[in-house]
């Protein structure tokens, strides 16, 4: 009923028009009948009309008074009762202050985190329809072991271009970097290599010069770029006879045709050119995939459908393309690949969904507990002012009055705390931006928005309500009402409020223990990846650069290897080097290709899906990885045409049962490849990322890869040395370079340790922040116990005294309060327990070596808060039993 | 400055229009001001621009409801009638009222 007149208030307020029209229409009944009344007295018509108006006066004065008059009150009443709420809180600093900070501390947090989350996994990619975007992954259920999302390649192009009947449009692109020569020093920029369709299918126009057409790629014809606007700005300062200029790319010219617009968030992380590619139709071959896919849906068409068209279409692609030289039909079909087509944004975001929403869980809960410290904070408060409410409900006030005074009062207190959350989200969004960059897409922008904004305002107001419903439930019920009026400071209106703030301890040692545990598994994770062996040892004092050898040095094969060779001696020469090797691919960092090898010795096995990177000679002796049996790589091995691989060790251990027994064993790619020996066993190497086993690899001579006619131009040179990390070593590097060629830029400068670190970013990140929430948890938890702690020896210890001045032994009583004070505790670890876990389950994706329900964790977790506990009780009654009883007892009654 | 002998007290208009629809179900806001002065034998007049806030008031209030209807000449006017409430409203009010006459009666009768 109640709720019903404020809800009609409220749409008068808001849509007054619709009032005033049936005021209107009342009233100008109203002059009708007047005006008939008074012509039938014999007025005229006209003279009547006007005197009924004029009686009546202003209409709209009129409407205005009738809706005024349900408004006006009300609102007054509200305004007043605010600034009497507000004049209360500012006579109470003290506790106005606290509540605040911990509000807008714990707000602010969650604010931060929830624009990061509408910022990556809410708000749409800036692109129009960018729900129509899907990106072409794949899936092979027949090929277990093969990544998840399976990319796109020029034979899937070709099939999804010409026979879709859902896509408007399709694009081929992928990543990489190209050497730039614009004027002086070569320089290596990331680089976004793709179809001319790619622009339109997004939607973008260049806001300088022309987008790519057709023609644009074509192997034969002037080569063109588009930058980004970035790099416009950056590397020509936004010149805007930039158009037509010739940049040196790979040892080729290139026309700058167009700059793209400021914003242009793709692919994830952001590129300085972009480069046409142009697949050629008569090279396509079912088997290899190292580009990615995007297309537009057609208007209307869903995900299912698409999904459903992707399979008609791969049925037709396995019927006219080729297939690669090592991949068997039968092996094809076996490996059952289907479209697994996904919004583009979801392949941006990928993973880190997972861990936003266990960030976003986590924090929601500290700010549980922050609202359950200021409920009882307000219960003190509230206690103190026992006698006011008393004296207000003598005074006549209804339990609703007093409940609203409450209420306003604790939601004036959440909106303050909203305002100190937003300037301190304001302030902290930016680091916690840095201190994650490395995890987050740098291309989607994430800021304070309209939407964190309305977020912020709802979840204030929410915890307003949440902590002050608690004194509102104690205080506007008819029991205590009536026991605060007839005795304002019975004792059992002291245990009345001590329950409360009991149960209120249960609540926080729950939540806190759930977030403790959090932290706790995210700890036992960092352990087991540190404990990882990664197949390397001493990263730090490994200096890695990547070096592009241009395409013109890369051919013939002989010349091509002679450089590399070379640089690796001038590396070598530099001071302080040990050792240098290089290879193909970086470790760690899942970037390897892979593909199937047939075993001599077990002929009717299907292949192996093994791990191939190219290596110079000693690379194992730089990297610190153990060669088990056999032999490093010499030059004499890149040179020759004989086929010899090494191999790691795990994959020696299953097939051959020993590293030695794998040693002058054969294996090779297809039945048409020639035999590859194997001459070496070395130890695993974790090439996808720590937490993933180390797979199957075969490190190959650089002579290999002419089987591929694709000589890896780029390669990762690792140096070894104390200098590693130093800016002095790398003006060494450098000038060791350009003594070989004054046209391969230097890129991907970091040490092996930096890799490292990086590789487990994710799991730093997660732990670093749930680490500082974990204990914030427990810090909150424990200043709840203590402060229950505190009021109850303040009120018993009269009686405590009295038992001691009897004889009672110190000892008896401080397990009487410990026994008392966990009793909360114990039940709230009980109830914590069962949250922890439904938040491990969250949290699954984000452990590594630790089981979501791994009991040391939780025994550990619970030890923790107990033990805090129990020193928590354990302090102040100490410092009550120091005082000598006799004085107090003796002491008048105060 | 003397009150116009005719404007209705502040306060009663409540009471007179209670008291109207108590005896007549359904009126619209121009039949009581008419019924009123009517009743009064024009010694009262309820001010227009007091008697639809009023009315409004009452109505939120819960005393009287309203509807839209037709009247007999056809036009769209909204009638209202009193509901429980605004009968016990109405009692209290005549109480209060018979009260206050009766203290003025008696004050200036021996004051």
């Amino acid at each position: 009923m109640r709720i019903m007149l404020w809800w009609r208030r409220l749409r008068n307020t808001l849509r007054p028009g619709r009032l005033e029209d049936d005021i209107a229409r009342e009233l100008s009944f109203h002059v009708a009948e007047r005006t008939d009344d008074l012509r039938s007295n014999g007025m005229p018509e006209d003279e009547a009309r006007q005197r009924a108006r004029r009686q009546l006066g202003n209409v709209t004065l009129q409407a205005e008074r009738a809706r005024d008059v349900e408004l006006s009150a009300s609102i007054d009443r509200l305004l007043r009762e605010v600034r009497l709420v507000a004049r209360g809180l500012t006579r109470a600093p003290r506790f106005t202050a606290s509540v605040v900070a911990t509000l807008g501390i714990a707000i602010g947090a969650t604010t931060a985190t929830f624009s990061v989350i509408s910022g990556v996994l809410i708000e749409p990619l800036p692109f129009p329809d960018s729900d129509r975007l899907v990106a072409l992954v794949h899936r092979t259920p027949g090929a277990p072991g093969v990544a998840e999302d399976v990319a796109a390649s020029p034979a899937l192009y070709f099939t999804y271009r010409d026979h879709s009947r859902t896509f408007e449009s399709v694009a081929l692109w992928f990543t990489n970097t190209a050497a730039v020569t614009a004027a002086g020093e070569p320089e290596e920029v990331p680089a976004l290599r793709a179809t001319w369709e790619l622009l339109p299918t997004l939607g973008v126009r260049p806001v300088l010069g022309r987008a790519f057409t057709a023609n644009d790629g074509v192997p034969g014809r002037p080569q063109t770029v588009m930058l980004t606007h970035g790099y416009w700005q950056r590397r020509f300062g936004g010149a805007p006879d930039i158009i037509g200029r010739s940049l040196i790319i790979g040892g080729a010219p290139h026309e700058v045709v167009g700059v793209l617009p400021a914003q242009f968030p793709f692919p994830q992380q952001p590129v300085d050119v972009i480069i046409p590619i142009w697949p050629v139709r008569a090279q396509a071959y079912i088997g290899p995939i190292g580009e990615r896919g995007v297309a537009r849906l057609q208007e209307g068409v869903t995900l299912d459908e698409a999904r459903a068209d992707g399979r008609r279409m791969l049925s037709i692609m396995r019927e006219t393309m080729p297939l690669a030289p090592w991949i068997s039909r039968a092996r094809l079909d076996a490996m059952r690949l289907e479209p697994n087509f996904k919004p583009l944004k979801e392949t941006f975001v990928g993973d880190l969904r997972d861990t936003l929403w266990v960030l976003m869980a986590t924090i929601s809960v500290l700010l549980l507990i922050a609202c359950a410290n200021i409920a009882n904070l307000l219960l003190v408060r509230a206690d103190a002012r026992g006698h006011e409410i008393a004296v207000q409900s003598a005074l006549g006030a209804s339990r609703a009055t007093i409940a609203r005074g409450l209420l306003l009062e604790s939601t004036l207190l959440g909106l303050a705390g909203g305002a100190v959350a937003l300037l301190l989200a304001k302030a902290t969004l930016p680091v916690l931006l840095a201190v994650a960059a490395s995890e987050l897409p740098a291309t989607i922008d994430v800021s304070i928005d309209g939407r964190v904004l309305v977020f912020a305002l709802s979840i204030s107001v929410a915890a307003g309500v949440i902590f002050g419903l608690l004194p509102v439930l104690k205080f506007a019920a008819p029991r205590t009402l009536a026991l605060i009026r007839d005795a304002p400071r019975t004792h059992s209106a002291s245990r009345e409020r001590h329950r409360a703030r009991t149960s209120l301890v249960v609540v926080q040692v729950a939540l806190a223990l759930v977030l403790v545990v959090a932290a706790g598994l995210m700890i036992r994770t960092f352990q087991s990846l540190r404990r990882v062996e990664p197949g390397f040892a001493a990263p730090a004092a490994v200096q890695i650069v990547r070096l592009s050898v241009p395409q013109n040095m890369a051919s013939p094969f002989e010349r091509f290897i002679r450089t590399q060779q070379d640089l690796q001696e001038r590396l070598s020469a530099v001071p302080g080097v040990e050792s240098v090797a290089f290879a193909s691919r970086l470790p760690l960092t899942a970037s390897g290709p892979s593909g199937p090898f047939l075993l001599e010795s077990r002929p009717d096995t299907p292949a192996l899906d093994v791990e191939f990177r190219y290596v110079s000679p000693g690379l194992f002796e730089t990297l610190r990885t153990s060669v088990r049996a056999g032999r490093d790589f010499d030059w004499d091995d890149h040179y020759s045409t004989r086929q010899v691989a090494i191999i790691s060790a795990g994959l020696a251990q299953r097939e051959w049962g020993s590293p030695a027994a794998a040693i002058g064993k054969r294996m090779r790619r297809s039945a048409r490849e020639p035999w590859v020996e194997v001459i070496g066993v070395v130890d695993d190497v974790r090439h996808d990322g720590l937490e993933q086993p180390a797979p199957d690899t075969a490190y190959l001579p650089l002579s290999e890869s002419l089987a591929l006619r694709a000589a890896p131009q780029t390669n990762y040179f690792f140096l070894r040395t104390h200098r590693a990390g130093t800016a002095a070593l790398l003006a060494d590097v450098s000038t060791a370079v350009s003594s070989v060629s004054d046209r391969i830029p230097i890129g991907g400068v970091q040490t092996l340790g930096e890799l490292y670190s990086s590789s487990i970013a994710r799991t730093s990140l997660t732990l670093l922040l749930l680490g500082i929430i974990g204990s914030m948890a427990l810090l909150l938890g424990v200043i709840g116990v203590y402060a229950v702690i505190r009021s109850m020896v303040a009120q018993r210890m009269r009686e405590v005294w009295i038992r001691i001045v009897f004889g009672a032994p110190h000892a008896a009583v401080t397990r009487l309060f410990l026994r008392q004070g966990l009793r909360p505790v114990i039940i709230g670890v009980t109830v914590g327990l069962a949250g922890a876990v439904a938040l491990a389950r969250l949290m699954e994706s984000l452990l590594f070596g630790v089981a979501p329900l791994d009991p040391l964790t939780y025994a550990l977790s619970s030890v923790l808060l107990l033990g805090a506990s129990v020193v928590t009780i354990y302090l102040p009654v100490r410092r009550a039993l120091r005082v000598d009883p006799m004085r107090l007892c003796l002491r008048d009654p105060a | 400055m003397p009150q116009r002998k005719n404007d209705v007290l502040q306060g009663t208009l409540a009471l007179l229009v209670l008291r109207t629809l108590a005896s007549h179900p359904r009126m619209h806001g121009y039949a009581i001001t008419s019924h009123i002065q009517q009743v009064s034998a024009d010694l009262l007049r309820v001010e227009e621009g007091s008697l639809y806030p009023a009315l409004h008031r009452m109505e939120h209030q819960g005393w009287l409801r309203s509807e839209w209807g037709v009247t007999e000449k056809n036009r769209d006017a909204r009638f209202y009638a009193i509901t429980a409430k605004g009968r016990r409203q109405l009692a209290a009010e005549e109480e209060t009222w018979a009260r206050l006459t009766d203290g003025v009666g008696r004050v200036l009768r021996y004051a």
